[in-house]
């Protein structure tokens, strides 16, 4: 359809235009969803040319098998299952697949030292701030937007473990819904949100030390 | 001697606790009874209103890596699934 700007966010338009050859469709799917295939890839595969192949191999997949497709999930969610596919076959192979259930043991989950509350026995204020943290509104607000920051985040993200990080780059940076991230990679709303809180803090405290010197 | 814990959320939400809670509060994902005691409790504690705000700030700067798009397709990688899509499908 030259000249006519379709609208590729309807599935329906979409699919019907993939499945006639439409490159355009084709492309939009292609500089629409790659970067986030190849980030969630990257959490199960040893290197980015693997990663690489395996999100490769997924758009030949929706190449070949978009005739096959039935509309029972959003185009979305259908290829993000094969990539999973793929990738926890070939996580497998290299003996790297992460298992989602595997959490790490400490009860604290925020980021924030036990140390930094009155103790459980304490007269007046248990469990309350003994260290309250300073807010960070008092910093210009560009430093947020600063790219020392975002290199800051991007750095705390890359060091988090796999599962924490496939979660959080697909509901902050991606921003998909908590349903969406739990129909993908099988994860329960409970387990979902577990991996979330844990990766925000973690990037969180990350910016604590940018944007308030005084705390190590 | 420790007394009983309540089944939910203590009346006075302590810190401690509330630290806990920010992404299910901010996924709505609290019953409303935990829900009315965590917005008590932070209407009551100008830190973990701080928290809070820290916590936003964490997503949003988070969320602007998208803009910053760094990983980029590579346009020869594009250019190879282009082809590998006009060979499989041609227009019919």
């Amino acid at each position: 359809m030259p000249g006519v700007a379709a609208d590729f966010t309807d599935d329906d338009v979409l699919v019907a235009a993939l499945r006639t050859g439409d490159e355009d469709a084709f492309g939009w799917l292609v500089d629409r969803y790659h970067p986030a295939l190849r980030r969630l890839a990257l959490g199960y595969v040893a290197t980015p040319s693997v990663a690489d192949e395996v999100v490769q191999d997924t758009w030949l997949a929706v190449i070949t098998g978009i005739d096959r497709f039935e509309g029972r999930s959003s185009l979305k969610t259908w290829i993000y299952r094969i990539l999973m596919n793929k990738a926890r076959t070939r996580g497998v192979r290299e003996h790297r697949s992460v298992p989602f259930s595997s959490f790490e043991d400490d009860a604290i989950t925020s980021g924030f030292s036990p140390d930094r509350f009155r103790p459980a026995d304490d007269p007046g204020w248990p469990g309350h701030w003994s260290s309250p943290p300073r807010p960070w509104q008092e910093q210009p607000h560009e430093r947020l937007q600063a790219t020392e920051t975002l290199d800051a985040v991007r750095d705390a993200i890359a060091q988090l473990p796999p599962n924490q990080r496939q979660v959080i780059s697909l509901r902050d940076i991606d921003g998909w819904s908590s349903e969406e991230v739990c129909n993908v990679l099988s994860l329960s709303q409970t387990n979902q949100r577990v991996l979330l809180h844990r990766a925000r803090a973690k990037v969180r405290r990350s910016l604590e030390s940018l944007l308030d010197p005084s705390r190590p | 001697m420790t007394t009983a814990q309540p089944p939910d959320l203590p009346p006075d939400l302590p810190c401690i606790q509330f630290v806990e809670l920010v992404t299910e509060y901010l996924d709505d994902a609290l019953t409303p009874d935990q829900r009315a005691r965590v917005d008590a409790h932070l209407e009551a504690c100008p830190y973990c209103a701080d928290v809070l705000a820290q916590w936003q700030m964490t997503i949003e700067a988070t969320g602007r890596l998208r803009e910053d798009e760094v990983d980029l397709i590579d346009p020869t990688v594009r250019q190879s699934l282009m082809t590998a899509f006009r060979e499989a499908r041609p227009v019919s």
